[in-house]
């Protein structure tokens, strides 16, 4: 009698399954962490964007100038905020999206798939957007 | 106070939180201050534009960075 019991227990059990895998949540968690960083930088990375737009279109307008004149005289007049716009905040989103999509890239096994990709191609916009502030100010 | 205060649609935080709100009617009215302010003292529509979308990506930036820091919920 009491094994019959046994075999009817054996019948229903079933494999323990996990629905929610907490490694699901820590990618889905780095994941959206890392777009609320882009979007931060990418605010903050619009400013010197911005201020090269309008030394370009100062280029432009004025022949007699070239874009390495502008930035140097824009630099010669304020010292603090070209340092600020065009040297910290680059470099300071360079290292913050890189260690955002390192996190993914660990996060989801070290894949370098499409998904990958799809998640963090505005991290490596906005690494790409300082590289390019950068070489600029440098000219 | 309870966070979060803001949520993120796409490039933009909106406010979720009264906070959020109030701090999200700061900034415009800050930003239509700055523009009367520049308005009065710039020489042609140009020189308003231009001036004043420097300050508004600057108030843009300075909204994202609290909108960024109270959009998470507080670790337990």
């Amino acid at each position: 009698m009491e094994m019959e019991n046994f075999e009817e227990k054996l019948t229903q059990m079933t494999k323990p399954e996990v629905t929610n895998l907490k490694h699901q949540d820590m990618l889905a968690n780095a994941i959206t962490k890392a777009k609320d960083k882009s979007v931060n930088s990418w605010w903050w990375l619009s400013i010197p964007l911005y201020l090269i737009v309008t030394l370009l279109m100062k280029t432009i307008f004025m022949p007699q100038t070239t874009l390495r004149l502008n930035i140097h005289d824009f630099t010669s007049r304020e010292i603090y905020s070209s340092i600020l716009f065009f040297i910290v905040l680059p470099i300071l989103f360079i290292v913050i999206n890189f260690i955002s999509i390192r996190n993914i890239y660990f996060l989801s096994g070290s894949q370098k798939s499409i998904s990958f990709l799809r998640a963090s191609w505005f991290n490596v916009l906005m690494i790409i957007f300082s590289i390019l502030i950068l070489i600029i100010y440098s000219l | 106070m309870n966070l979060p205060w803001f949520k993120r649609i796409g490039i933009f935080f909106i406010p979720t939180a009264i906070i959020g709100w109030l701090i999200l009617l700061g900034g415009l009215a800050y930003a239509v201050y700055v523009f009367i302010d520049i308005d009065s003292r710039s020489h042609s529509v140009s020189d308003t534009l231009i001036n004043f979308v420097f300050n508004l990506l600057i108030i843009g930036a300075v909204y994202s960075l609290i909108a960024f820091l109270t959009s998470r919920t507080a670790k337990i």
